[in-house]
């Protein structure tokens, strides 16, 4: 006769509670909350009404094309900018490396709320030092927070600035994961160090690769700090994201139902995008 | 042991006379008080200063109830106010609301306050009315206001005066225009004015409320794309592409501004008294103040930007006491808080006080107080209502991508009526 496992489950206890607690439970709280409305104070059933409206909301959409936009521009320069460091501080020729890693790391660890007020001032358009500058050497002020364009650009260098370093110390572990030997057994074949570059060390980070796309588009579609800091959303929605969307529907017009609603949306997008990105990734191995 | 018990006794029996008291009699009274009134209130807010000084004198009246406060950032306020409004979490006994979010939180939480009606509506002959309406939220008196926001002209008299042009003569926004391409061309690198172009649109509110109107109707309907509202924006872009306004981010854009002399003026409450006098104190003797300018020669010339007010939420275990420093701090008690905060009382009463006729040698102008004296009543009621953050949001967006993006004033405002009608389901009111 069998016994029931309790053993395992007892040690799985206090997590499978915390998670159904602090995960599971807001989870399915939030997809009941987005089925209902507030009438008056009063709640009431409304089906699949807050998930209608979405598709009638201009705001949403302009909301969803911003993301888009920061994720089909900013990641892939983010990985790419990331990738090229990781394999130069990963040379044991290059000097102080130790250094430089720290350096690109740093931002990652700095408060937002620090970072927000260092932009803001660095940004400030008319007495701002990165203004100043320019004009110092002849070139005009940019406009960083007031002309749509530029917003957006504003918000993807506060993104590539805080997180390139990060995603560099996940591509070096990455790399120190790579026999030395393989690169040996190369350059006696002649393999110049691009060619390395592209048959070995590529190929054999393609895991590292798809797990930094995969969590660099969660937090392209979560963003919400770097947007609300700098430009607040602004100029007239330019660089309103998802995230930021969701914040303001929730706690500034104190509409939770329709907030649920476009946090289920979120995990749906979210889902289904890492879902394809998984995908890919299998196909090519 | 003994000992204790009868203290016990006592103590309960003290406080069931004191609540049998309090059940019969009136037991608030703001220029009395009531020794017998007891217990600890805590009072939730972002400006401790605003209430700590007068803490003692509110004791003078009600010397056995204690205030304490829960002071949390500005930023953090609202997210912890709209928690624990959805939760039926406890906040605190008394809690500070901006009247622009009264209604906003009273529509969708209408059982979460105290309907301070049969207490406060005693007081409201004696109020600002555009202030006590903002407190009523379907036929319920949610708060009580404290301050008032009047708008003034504040304008440098010493770059006004190098550009030749006397303030005294500024009576429409025309004036204001031609004034400011004066004051621009006189004071190199400075600005007539600034604005807030992608974050807040004081000056649009400023333009709107001296038409008569708002964003949202006194029948609900949405208005920010009606004709008065184009007008408005119209002069705003006029304005802003003549060049005489700079564009200043947030309070630390505006203080920045302010103080690195790039602006001759700003259209703002009164307490950019304290603004100047913290932040600028270099610049005495340097600003003046004068009534806003009308839309059209005697027009009206009455504005207001922000203003808060108290609740008393109905979980409060202490809604006597809380009321009672709730009434005293908002009728006669808000004299004291003019003449040492230089914060405008929405009780008319208090107006009565010396400080506003006492000249203040910071300014440039002999009577600080005067223009707002005369500007300070709108004579009727000024409603945000219930989504007023949402119309604040998308008439900001409409601002922004006239002033920034060059978008047609009319298209932009009528985007902003559609995305308005999408949120919040109003209806869009007739042209």
């Amino acid at each position: 006769m069998k016994h029931f496992p309790f053993a395992p489950l007892a040690f799985l206890a206090p997590a499978l509670l915390l998670y159904a607690l602090f995960t599971a439970f807001p989870v399915a709280r939030a997809l009941i909350l987005s089925l209902q409305r507030n009438v008056d104070g009063e709640i009431r059933w409304a089906g699949l009404g807050q998930y209608q409206r979405l598709l009638g909301d201009d705001i949403f959409k302009q909301a969803l094309f911003n993301t888009g936009i920061f994720l089909v521009i900013q990641v892939p320069i983010m990985l790419v900018t990331a990738l090229l460091l990781a394999v130069a501080l990963n040379s044991r020729r290059f000097a102080f490396r130790d250094v430089f890693r720290s350096a690109y790391f740093l931002p990652s660890i700095m408060s937002l709320v620090a970072v927000g007020v260092l932009f803001r001032v660095l940004l400030n358009e008319d007495l701002g030092l990165v203004n100043y500058l320019l004009r110092s050497i002849g070139l005009e002020s940019v406009p960083w927070i007031t002309h749509p364009w530029w917003a957006k650009v504003t918000v993807m260098l506060i993104l590539t600035w805080r997180y390139t370093g990060f995603m560099m110390v996940i591509y070096l572990s990455g790399l120190q994961s790579i026999p030395d030997e393989l690169f040996e057994a190369a350059q006696i074949d002649g393999s110049s160090p691009v060619q390395s570059f592209w048959f070995i060390t590529l190929p054999l980070l393609r895991p590292t690769i798809l797990f930094t796309t995969i969590l660099s588009t969660i937090g392209v579609l979560q963003i919400f700090d770097e947007a609300v800091i700098v430009t607040r959303g602004g100029p007239a929605n330019e660089t309103l994201t998802l995230g930021l969307y969701l914040y303001q529907t929730a706690f500034q017009s104190v509409d939770f139902h329709y907030a649920a609603a476009l946090s289920w949306v979120l995990v749906i997008l979210i889902g289904a995008l890492s879902l394809v990105q998984l995908k890919l990734g299998e196909h090519g191995q | 042991m003994k000992k204790r018990l009868s203290l016990l006794v006592a103590f309960g029996l003290a406080t069931a006379v004191a609540v049998g008291l309090a059940q019969n009699s009136p037991a608030t009274d703001p220029l009395k008080g009531n020794t017998k009134l007891s217990g600890e209130i805590s009072l939730f807010s972002w400006a401790e200063p605003s209430y700590a000084p007068f803490v003692a004198e509110f004791n003078k009246l009600y010397p056995n109830i204690k205030v304490k406060f829960v002071t949390v950032g500005y930023g953090d306020a609202y997210p912890r106010i709209t928690a624990s409004l959805a939760g039926n979490v406890p906040l605190a006994d008394v809690v500070m609301i901006e009247s622009e979010r009264v209604e906003i939180y009273g529509s969708r939480f209408p059982n979460a306050f105290t309907d301070l009606s049969a207490w406060g509506n005693k007081w409201e002959r004696n109020f600002d009315r555009s202030k006590w309406a903002q407190s009523v939220v379907k036929g319920k008196l949610i708060t009580m206001p404290t301050d008032a926001a009047p708008v003034g002209m504040w304008y440098r008299a010493d770059m006004l005066e190098k550009a030749g042009v006397n303030p005294s003569s500024i009576k429409t926004w025309n004036d204001y225009l031609a004034a400011g391409k004066k004051v621009v061309a006189a004071n190199p690198g400075v600005k007539m004015a600034g604005i807030d172009s992608t974050g807040s649109e004081t000056l649009l509110r400023i333009l709107i409320q001296q038409q008569g109107s708002f964003y949202i109707d006194a029948d609900g309907k949405i208005a920010v794309n009606s004709a008065k509202m184009v007008r408005a924006l119209t002069f705003l872009k006029t304005a802003w592409e003549a060049g005489i306004l700079a564009n200043i981010q947030g309070t630390d854009g505006l203080i920045g501004a302010v103080k690195g002399n790039r602006v001759a003026g700003v259209n703002l409450p009164v307490w950019m008294i304290g603004i100047f006098k913290t932040f600028t104190p270099e610049q005495k003797g340097k600003w003046g103040v004068a009534q806003i300018p009308a839309l059209t020669a005697g027009g009206g010339q009455s504005a207001y930007i922000g203003g808060s007010s108290l609740a008393i939420p109905a979980n409060s275990q202490n809604k006597e006491a809380a009321w009672a420093f709730v009434e005293w701090y908002t009728t006669y008690g808000s004299k004291r808080v003019l003449e040492l905060r230089g914060s405008w009382p929405s009780f008319v009463p208090s107006l009565n006080a010396p400080v506003l006729n006492a000249p203040d040698p910071f300014f440039a102008t002999p009577n600080v107080f005067e223009p707002f004296k005369k500007s300070a009543f709108l004579g009727r009621p000024l409603r945000y209502s219930s989504d007023y953050d949402k119309a604040f949001g998308v008439v900001v967006a409409a601002q922004s991508s006239v002033l920034n993006g060059g978008q047609n004033v009319q298209t932009a405002l009528d985007k902003a009526a559609n995305d308005l009608k999408n949120a919040t389901g109003r209806e869009i009111a007739a042209k």
